[in-house]
């Protein structure tokens, strides 16, 4: 299985287009928050029609895995902002905030954005329920925009970004790997990483760049390797071993 | 917001099977809906453009105010509850609170559509692939309702 990691597009619509272009080479894609950009001259109410279309279309192409971000939260529920629009993607091949999707014996959670208790525990009850779903002999993947705290996936050069509540959750409910995004200068600076491996778990952040292509994140369940591209260039590791990233000079043949 | 349904209590109601169509596009027109429950789906040329679950929902009144036929089929995807108005024209004149309603809902499209114009030039500068799902973008803009903003984001929160 080979799966396409982004997130932060931020309503980068030359970046969508190339995400739609590539979709069809992936098994799946996995869009980790922060569709919407909360600066644009365009309003959240016209960004989000733009991005409907976009993830209508990708959805046709491959199975695509969506939760949001803290950009993307344009309504109230009780007292917390929530990303309604996401909730309400329809589609067989759209897994989104609060599913899950079961693609061979891979399970793929979907973690919205927590703004408050109430999501908070939705997360928690979530993967609760979702761990029941996970395959004996496969492996289990949450997409979560914030990633893990104290973590070079977090940093972001004076302090961390991440999530506590999220490596508490990694440690209990033991995940293969985690997709997120969020702290778009991670990867690209000292102490900084796109790949960090917490309580067992792999643990990634492909952070964000300027241009028509969006730094992502490639990976292969069979060749047990993900692969970073980005303007920094190319780096892999190996999901089976303990290693830190290693520079690449070519692509692996199973890209 | 206004309360639109407040607003639209004294007019009738007529109820819509799963499958059955509000409006067809197409049509002449000159009758205002607003939906009270249930879920619609808005298709152009066979194609969906948006489906709208909230209550208050307002239909028709693009051809009602242009005099233009219905642009839009609006199908009920569940039974449906909506009230009817087939004197526009006299219900707005009537109701100021209702017509500065429709004035809001007409200016905010235009305000999106116009945003995301503005917008679009800004980042296709130099190319046009994006311009091919253009008119597929504006279509479902122009069917969007207005929705409560939430509340400014949480200053205690370590994420931000």
């Amino acid at each position: 299985m080979k799966i396409l990691l982004v997130a932060d597009l931020h309503y980068a619509l030359k970046q969508f287009d190339w995400l739609l272009s590539e979709a069809p080479h992936y098994d799946v894609v996995v869009m980790a928050g922060d569709f919407l950009d909360l600066s644009s001259l365009a309003t959240l109410e016209a960004q989000i029609v733009v991005v409907n279309t976009y993830l209508k279309r990708i959805a046709e192409k491959t199975q695509l895995v969506v939760c949001s971000g803290n950009h993307d939260l344009e309504a109230e529920e009780e007292g917390e902002r929530v990303a309604s629009w996401i909730r309400s993607l329809g589609g067989t091949r759209i897994c989104r905030d609060g599913q899950h999707v079961l693609t061979g014996n891979t399970l793929i959670s979907a973690l919205p954005w927590w703004d408050g208790p109430l999501t908070k525990t939705a997360v928690r009850d979530q993967l609760a329920r979702d761990a029941e779903a996970r395959p004996e002999a496969g492996s289990w993947i949450w997409a979560h925009h914030a990633p893990p705290a104290d973590s070079g996936l977090s940093w972001g050069g004076s302090r961390s970004y991440g999530d506590s509540d999220l490596v508490q959750w990694i440690e209990a409910f033991r995940p293969d790997i985690v997709f997120s995004g969020h702290v778009h200068q991670a990867p690209f600076i000292s102490d900084g990483a796109w790949a960090d491996q917490i309580s067992g778990a792999w643990c990634f952040n492909m952070g964000q760049q300027p241009g028509p292509i969006p730094s992502h994140i490639a990976v292969s369940l069979e060749a047990d390797e993900a692969i970073w591209l980005s303007q920094m260039g190319l780096s892999r590791v190996s999901l089976s071993g303990h290693g830190s990233p290693t520079s690449l000079d070519a692509l692996p043949d199973w890209f | 917001m206004t309360d639109i349904m407040a607003l639209c209590s004294r007019l009738p109601l007529q109820d819509f099977a799963a499958g059955e169509a509000l409006l067809t596009e197409g049509d002449p027109g000159g009758v205002l809906f607003i939906l009270k429950e249930g879920s619609v789906v808005v298709t152009k040329n066979g194609a969906e453009v948006a489906q709208v679950t909230e209550p208050g929902a307002v239909f028709g009144e693009m051809s009602v105010l242009l005099e233009l036929p219905i642009s839009a089929t609006v199908t009920a995807v569940s039974p449906v509850k909506a009230h009817y108005c087939t004197d526009p024209f006299d219900f707005f004149a009537g109701n100021p609170d209702f017509s500065l309603h429709t004035a809001r809902l007409l200016a905010s499209r235009l305000h999106n559509a116009t945003t995301y114009l503005a917008d679009l030039k800004l980042q296709f500068e130099d190319r046009s692939d994006h311009f091919g799902i253009m008119d597929q973008i504006l279509g479902a803009m122009v069917e969007q309702q207005p929705k409560a903003r939430p509340r400014q984001r949480r200053s205690d929160d370590p994420r931000l």
